[in-house]
């Protein structure tokens, strides 16, 4: 299992490798450069010759491929000229609050989609349960954006309870950020719980469809035990995947719903970076993004084999 | 209420939703039929059925359990004097594993993946964990080695052994086996059902087996119930019934088993081939086929895994004949029938048509007319029928393609054709229009076998055709099998693991195993006179699995 | 054997599958007939009428410029479902033809396509359109062609899986075996048993890349103003939900529905063999 994890661990680092450098060559190939975002409609060939040589944009592709991951494992993330700050500088904060986001949201959510998924499918023909089942395809087929601006409605303006958009700078202590965070939290909550949970459900119920579960039940195994000891492990896989996934959206893909509260995350600069054509910026998300990615499907892939009964078989013998 | 164990009340089980309420007003389609049934304890109890007969769905009532969709109408199920349906969940589990135990069939994947052996039996056992050992020793196996395996790493008879440990565990008054043989080879059959009736023998327990094979029932019971459609048409002694069954069906059950005599006249007599001088249609020397089972990730193939499924082998199949090959699984017998018609590339030997075509040319690469001289039908009906198409359609994919034999002529010409080929396989021409998923097996069958014959094979393939069919369906097959070498002289190799199956329709035997040939010669010889032990313990198995 | 779903469900279901169909079959109709129904203008503002409740003139209000909220949420579909559409039959049949391609190509090959399909899975389509909807731009065949490029991967995820089921079976060998074509095994054998698997998933990918360009346009880089187009007008409103909560209820209901209504007419049992 160690040395599968090792090799695991070698081919994602190679992996991250290459398509960080994918990435650079096709930031490098979008139209536009940093200059031209920065001077916008003032740009004329002499400015912008003057721009490019200012911010050693001159140089050959390969030259400032190397730059930048040289400077990438010196924990230097670039310099955004638009915004005259370095990357590290605007990103490190913003990071912390998307963090904080994420960890909250995971918290709301994963732990109630398993405990949910697993009681709703052993009520599945009770009225409760299409209940929730309905109610869960709905919040995970709307936009974001629709489920976030109905909840603002609801719990900012019209029953003032939490606050909406946030007023905070993106530096302001984690305590000051923390009121924020509730709305945005709980939007995302809702649509990852969803998904979990309707997969945990399904899991569930073709896992209990297999004929060792009938066997189990037939040597008078009590039901609690069934479906702990035997059911269970055989239906987790699934969402675990499911779950690993989400969790990486839930650091790569909040774009919306950063936007509808204000939030001083990564989503959110994003969303600005990607506008104001910010390219040292997106450079250092996408390849965060990239990161996160690589994250989640190596401890995703992890887990799930060492539920696997075969690679239980070789640790046992 | 300790002497009678197992007792059944004018039982009735239907199909529906549980709705109480409409239970007057429609009569619900019936799995179990007003059942009145009484077992005392001690009796060996067989019940044998054909697919549809409702004998799986009793013995589970008996433990209490109905399966999604079914319910109970009416009258009462008892064991060991309680009536389990109306029990509360948390009694009725008391008295499961520890009164009435029953054992699944190994084939399903009955055992949980990702628990051991050993973790099975703890859990049963609890404080006597240390029985487990002692418990896999009684059902014939090396307990302290396979205590830490896990299902994947056991093969189907051992699964089978630990299910029935698992049941005997807890010293149950009552063991249920559901079919505990199915999908197991001959020799291994024989021993779990020595194993079993050792047991009973030496436990005392009531034992009830539910299977289709009457050569599995007579092993272990001493008393035989025959169901049909949901009902209980004979219930008899052993003896009795093999000697003078008072239901017709009962006699059916017992005419379609094929037994293994030696014959005078017609199949397997090998008078056949007496008459005509043996020109090989087809002709393989020193073959070999490798198969590997992994499938290649990204170019590197997984040598591990490879099996030489055929191994230097050397045939002959005449013209004209019905050639058997037998085999248990593993023998190569499928693998030699995919490489005659081109769907396996052989890795060694030579494997030739009578004009000297070389059978190692894969089937793509065939020419039209070679393509229509080898045809195959396959094992399991419910795969080898397109769902979505009319049987029309399954016969004649096209009028129009230039290989079909309808080309040209008119539609009333062609439909003519096409009702011929069904009557020749012992269809209603009313079957066109129906589609695959609405057949039963047997009918699926003869469709695949008309589909078949729909290009006018010089050489007819058969892999195990009758291997999923209930006894009766099988023996109709088995006879318009017959009627059609009779009356088109089709050449045929037909495959199967049970020699009495092949023995009644073959001319010669060839026998395989690991993918070699053992022997090949006429059937009447190879009965009377087997040349290799392991051909000679074949037909010991296979006789005294039948009815004595 | 008999069918196991009491009548209660297979009512239940035909119900919910009936009102998908009115109400996927009426935004569709809305799409094609809003320009010659008899509305108010879309763009026409009106300086007077700011945010208004409804009211004679206006049934809806008028939003944060003056303009007819009714109108602009009858016209607001045109886009998005404009181009979820296109970008969905492109998708699908691209879609279908890497899927069946690889299963029917196996080996290595196989298996490398696949790879491709899990990668481009994994990115995440918002970034990729709002990187492409900011530095290429924002034109309709631009985005169009970026949808259908990221979605045709679950697609072909789908064709694979099912298709590769269908070609271990029997029928398959048969069709072989009497010389069949790749192409009739392909559109004789495979396409009907996977015809619904393969409906139902081009169904639900329709409803993401509806998501996908409205949140797009919710962040301002999907449609321009001054069209109607739902996310639009919620970004717009969503500052004024104070004063005038109809701008924002009103897209926010046109959209939900659509997506209900396809979630509801999509046969859930395919989905769950999908699982």
């Amino acid at each position: 299992m160690t040395a599968y994890l090792l090799r695991r661990l070698a081919i994602s680092l190679g992996v991250l490798a290459v398509m960080s450098v994918l990435v650079f060559l096709g930031v490098e190939a979008l139209p536009g450069d940093a200059c031209t975002a920065l001077l916008g409609r003032s740009a004329t060939a002499t400015k912008l010759a003057q721009c490019r040589a200012a911010n050693g944009l001159n140089a050959s592709v390969s030259h400032r491929l190397i730059d930048w991951a040289s400077g990438l494992l010196r924990g230097d993330l670039g310099f955004s000229i638009k915004r005259d700050k370095s990357v590290v500088d605007i990103v490190m904060p913003r990071l912390r609050n998307s963090l904080a986001l994420a960890t909250v949201s995971s918290l709301m959510a994963f732990p109630l989609a398993i405990v949910v998924g697993v009681w709703s499918a052993r009520r599945k023909r009770t009225r409760v349960a299409r209940v929730v089942d309905t109610v869960s395809l709905v919040l995970m087929t709307l936009p974001e954006f629709v489920t976030a601006s109905v909840l603002w409605l609801l719990f900012s303006v019209w029953l003032p309870l939490l606050p909406g958009v946030t007023m905070v700078s993106s530096n302001a202590s984690l305590l000051d950020i923390l009121p924020n965070i509730w709305l945005p939290a709980i939007t995302l909550a809702l649509v990852v719980f969803a998904h979990v949970m309707r997969s945990m459900r399904a899991s569930f119920l073709v896992t209990e469809e297999r004929p060792f579960v009938e066997a189990a039940r037939a040597r008078g195994i009590a039901e609690r035990i069934v479906v702990r000891r035997h059911i269970l492990p055989a239906a987790l896989p699934s969402p675990i995947n499911v779950i690993a996934v989400t969790a990486a959206w839930l650091l790569t893909g909040t774009f919306v719903v950063e936007v509808v509260f204000n939030f001083p995350g990564l989503g959110r600069i994003a969303v600005d970076a990607i506008s104001d054509r910010d390219t040292a910026l997106i450079l250092a998300l996408t390849l965060f993004g990239l990161v996160v990615f690589i994250a989640s499907s190596f401890v995703s892939d992890a887990v799930t084999r060492a539920l696997d009964p075969r690679v239980r078989a070789q640790v046992a013998s | 209420m300790t002497d009678i164990a197992l007792q059944l009340d004018r039982f009735s089980i239907g199909v529906g939703p549980v709705d109480a309420a409409h239970l007057d007003a429609v009569e619900p389609p019936l799995i179990l039929r007003d059942l009145s049934l009484v077992v005392p304890a001690g009796t060996r109890l067989g019940i044998v059925g054909e697919s549809g007969s409702g004998k799986s769905t009793l013995l589970r009532a008996w433990i209490g359990a109905v399966g999604q969709g079914l319910f109970v109408t009416h009258g009462t199920a008892l064991t060991a004097g309680h009536d389990l349906f109306s029990l509360a969940d948390e009694d009725r589990r008391q008295l499961l594993g520890s009164t009435v135990a029953m054992v699944p069939q190994s084939v399903a994947m009955s055992l949980t993946p990702h628990l051991s052996v050993a973790q099975h039996f703890a859990e049963v056992l609890g404080q006597d964990a240390d029985r487990t050992s002692q418990l896999l020793d009684e059902v014939g196996l090396n307990g302290d080695q396979l205590r830490r395996r896990f299902a994947h790493e056991l093969s189907g008879g051992q699964q089978q052994r630990v299910l029935i440990a698992l049941g005997l565990a807890r010293d149950p008054h009552i063991v249920l086996l559901d079919e505990p043989t199915s999908a197991l080879d001959v020799g291994v059959v024989h021993d779990i059902l020595t194993m079993i009736a050792e047991a009973q023998q030496r436990r005392g327990f009531t034992l009830v087996c539910v299977s289709h094979d009457l050569s599995v029932i007579d092993r272990v019971a001493d008393r035989v119930v025959v169901m049909k459609r949901g009902e209980i048409v004979e219930d008899a002694s052993r003896e009795q019934m093999n000697r003078r069954p008072s239901h017709p069906y009962t006699a059916e059950l017992l005419a379609a088993a094929p037994t293994l005599g030696i014959r005078h006249v017609g199949a397997g007599s090998g008078t056949a081939i007496d008459r005509v001088v043996p020109t090989p249609i087809v002709r393989a020397e020193a073959l070999s086929v490798v198969r590997s089972s992994a499938r290649h990730r990204l170019g590197r193939a997984n040598a591990a895994s490879a099996t030489t499924a055929v191994d230097a082998l050397t045939l002959e199949v005449f013209s004209g004949e019905i050639l058997g090959v037998i085999g248990e699984s593993g023998s190569g017998k499928s693998t030699l029938l995919k490489t005659i018609c081109g769907l396996l590339p052989p890795t060694g030997g030579t494997v030739q048509w009578a004009d000297g075509f070389d059978l190692a040319t894969p089937v793509e690469r065939r020419p039209i007319e070679m393509l229509r001289r080898i045809q195959m039908v396959f094992q399991n009906p419910d795969d080898s029928l397109n769902p979505a198409h009319t049987v029309r359609r399954l016969i004649d994919p096209s009028a129009r393609r230039p290989w079909s034999p309808f080309v040209g002529g008119s539609k009333t010409a062609h439909d003519e054709t096409l009702r011929e080929l069904l009557n020749t396989v012992g269809l209603a021409p009313e079957m066109l229009e129906r589609r695959g998923p609405k057949l039963s097996g047997g009918e699926k069958q003869r469709v695949a076998i008309a589909r078949a014959l729909a290009m006018k094979p010089e050489l007819l393939l058969l892999d195990e055709v009758t291997s999923a069919l209930d006894v009766t369906v099988q023996a109709g097959v088995l006879a318009t099998l017959l009627d059609i070498h009779r009356r088109l002289a089709t050449t045929m190799v037909f495959v199967s693991h049970d020699i009495a199956v092949v023995a009644s329709i073959a001319d010669r035997i060839a026998v395989l195993r690991n993918g070699r040939l053992v022997e090949v010669d006429v059937t009447n010889e190879v009965l009377s006179r087997p040349r290799d032990p392991y051909t000679a313990r074949l037909i010991e198995l296979a006789r005294r699995t039948s009815t004595d | 054997m008999i069918g196991l779903h009491s009548t209660a469900t297979r009512t239940r279901r035909r119900i919910t599958m009936s009102a998908g169909a009115v109400i996927v079959g009426g935004h569709l109709l809305l799409a094609l007939a809003a320009s010659v129904l008899p509305l108010q203008s879309v763009v026409a503002q009106d300086s007077n009428a700011i945010l208004q409740g409804a009211s004679g003139a206006h049934w809806l209000g008028t939003d944060s410029l003056g303009r007819d909220v009714l109108s602009r949420t009858l016209h607001g579909g045109q886009p998005s479902i404009g181009v979820a559409l296109v970008a969905v039959l492109l998708a699908a049949a691209l879609g279908f033809g890497l899927g069946t391609f690889a299963a029917l190509v196996g080996g290595w090959l196989d298996d490398a396509i696949m790879r491709v399909v899990d990668v481009l899975l994994a990115m995440p389509s918002l970034l990729v359109l709002m990187l492409v909807a900011s530095f290429i731009g924002r034109e309709p065949v631009v985005l169009v062609a970026t949808l259908a490029l990221m979605y045709a991967p679950p697609i072909a995820r789908v064709v694979r899986g099912a298709s590769g089921n269908v070609l271990t079976r029997d029928f398959i060998l048969a069709a072989r075996l009497r010389g069949a074509s790749r192409r009739a095994i392909v559109v004789g054998e495979v396409l009907p048993n996977i015809a619904e698997v393969f409906i139902t998933e081009v169904a639900m990918q329709f409803t993401w890349i509806l998501l996908a360009f409205s949140s797009l346009s919710f962040l301002g880089l999907g449609t321009s103003p001054p069209t109607a187009e739902w996310g639009l007008m919620i970004s717009d409103a969503r500052g004024f939900i104070t004063v005038s909560p109809l701008p924002l209820l009103a897209p926010v209901a046109m959209l939900a529905s659509l997506v209900l209504g396809v979630n509801a007419l999509v046969d859930r049992r395919a989905q769950a063999a999908l699982s």
